[in-house]
């Protein structure tokens, strides 16, 4: 029967591979499939995500308040920390808004990135399943008999 | 692990006693924009360390001796016969100069370092995930950007420790304590709670203070896609392991059904 199980690349990944291996599954009846998420073939790998431009705008808004905060009532500590507030809420927000229906940067996103598929005797497929669920496997699915 | 990096045409990536090094695949137009908050910053970005260092040096040196930062003080607070008076005209068209070329050549070399990327992932090469160094023990692994923003915030250089970049991390630790001890940007702010807005301004130095922001987000940045790079590392070095490992399965989908 075959047992699929979808996994995030991990250290865990290659444990759960070589256990299963251990258990006796044979390297040739086991496959892996490095899955190319959505994020990544949207040709978007370079680009900055709402956290770096806000970090770029608060910088840039940080020393513009540091710098004219001596001349103000407040002064630089204020009116730098101000700076960084407001630059770092309008390079988050500008980027958010031109990125419309993307996950958040700040949203802990789990995606399967490794299918592994292991053909194994109907008897072994506890073993694997639970060898799989131990190492962090997301899901995990059997076919056939 | 050295040799084998030796052989590729375009190494993927080389683990040394200072971390992971590798061609990175920032955007362009955000390594130009930390080259001038702090020139050297965009080549850390690019895993250009050596000239950074140096670079930042410079900057250091030279802003000190052209009174840069108070000149940008008196310009931003409207007293620009001050400002006129306090820069020291002899080191400016070096500085300019200087500033000008690091923001073309970071972000130059990052477009390139895209294109090296993009061609050693053609090239199919002994990779190493480990190395044990008698110093040290550095690996590759997967990280939480998140982690490394909030400690670099708290204390910049402490994002570069947790991916491993330990001298880096030193480098910039040792330049944040000077700007505390010399901008005394702590005294002034307990002032600020405690006592008067106007001592606690007198109180700060600022040509040192305004090193502050531009050190603090740059090393936060660093930090932050720093992990972001190496989770992507971490990923297509599994992915290319795997594919060798498991790549001539005999696995059929389709059993023939009698």
């Amino acid at each position: 029967m075959l047992l699929i199980g979808c996994f995030t690349n991990s250290i865990d990944l290659e444990q759960a591979l070589a256990s299963i291996e251990q258990a006796g599954i044979e390297r040739r009846h086991i496959m892996t499939v490095g899955m190319k998420l959505l994020v990544e073939q949207a040709g978007s790998t370079r680009e900055s995500d709402a956290i770096e431009v806000g970090m770029a705008w608060a910088t840039a808004c940080a020393v513009i308040g540091a710098a004219a905060g001596f001349g103000l009532a407040w002064g630089p500590i204020v009116w730098g920390l101000a700076g960084t507030v407001a630059g770092f809420g309008l390079g988050y927000g500008l980027k958010r808004i031109r990125q419309a229906g993307r996950p958040s940067p700040f949203a802990a996103t789990v995606a399967p990135e490794v299918t592994v598929i292991v053909q194994c005797p109907a008897h072994k497929s506890d073993t694997v399943r639970s060898t799989m669920y131990r190492y962090g496997a997301l899901s995990v699915g059997a076919t056939g008999r | 692990m050295k040799n084998n990096s030796l052989q590729a045409r375009y190494p993927f990536y080389r683990l040394s006693l200072f971390g992971v090094t590798y061609a990175s695949v920032p955007r362009p137009a955000m390594v130009a924009w930390w080259s001038a908050a702090f020139p050297g910053f965009g080549h850390f970005i690019i895993n250009q360390y050596a000239r950074g260092i140096l670079l930042t040096l410079t900057e250091i040196a030279i802003n000190r001796l052209c009174r840069l930062n108070d000149a940008i003080v008196f310009t931003f607070c409207g007293r620009f016969d001050d400002a006129r008076y306090v820069l020291q005209e002899k080191w400016v068209f070096g500085y300019i100069v200087i500033y000008l070329f690091a923001i073309w050549d970071s972000s130059r070399s990052a477009r390139l370092q895209g294109s090296l990327r993009s061609l050693s992932r053609f090239e199919r090469q002994p990779l190493s995930r480990m190395l044990i160094h008698p110093l040290e023990v550095q690996y590759i692994e997967r990280k939480n950007p998140r982690t490394g923003l909030f400690y670099s915030l708290l204390f910049p250089g402490l994002g570069q420790l947790y991916n491993q970049r330990f001298c880096l991390a030193f480098y910039i630790m040792f330049w944040w304590w000077t700007y505390i001890g010399m901008s005394n940007v702590f005294g002034a702010t307990i002032e600020l709670l405690y006592g008067s807005a106007a001592r606690s301004t007198t109180m700060l130095s600022a040509h040192w203070l305004m090193f502050m922001p531009s050190a603090l987000g740059g090393a936060a940045y660093h930090a932050y896609r720093g992990t972001i790079e190496q989770n992507k590392l971490f990923r297509e070095e599994q992915h290319m392991h795997l594919e060798k490992k498991y790549g001539r399965s005999e696995i059929e989908i389709f059993a023939e059904s009698g």
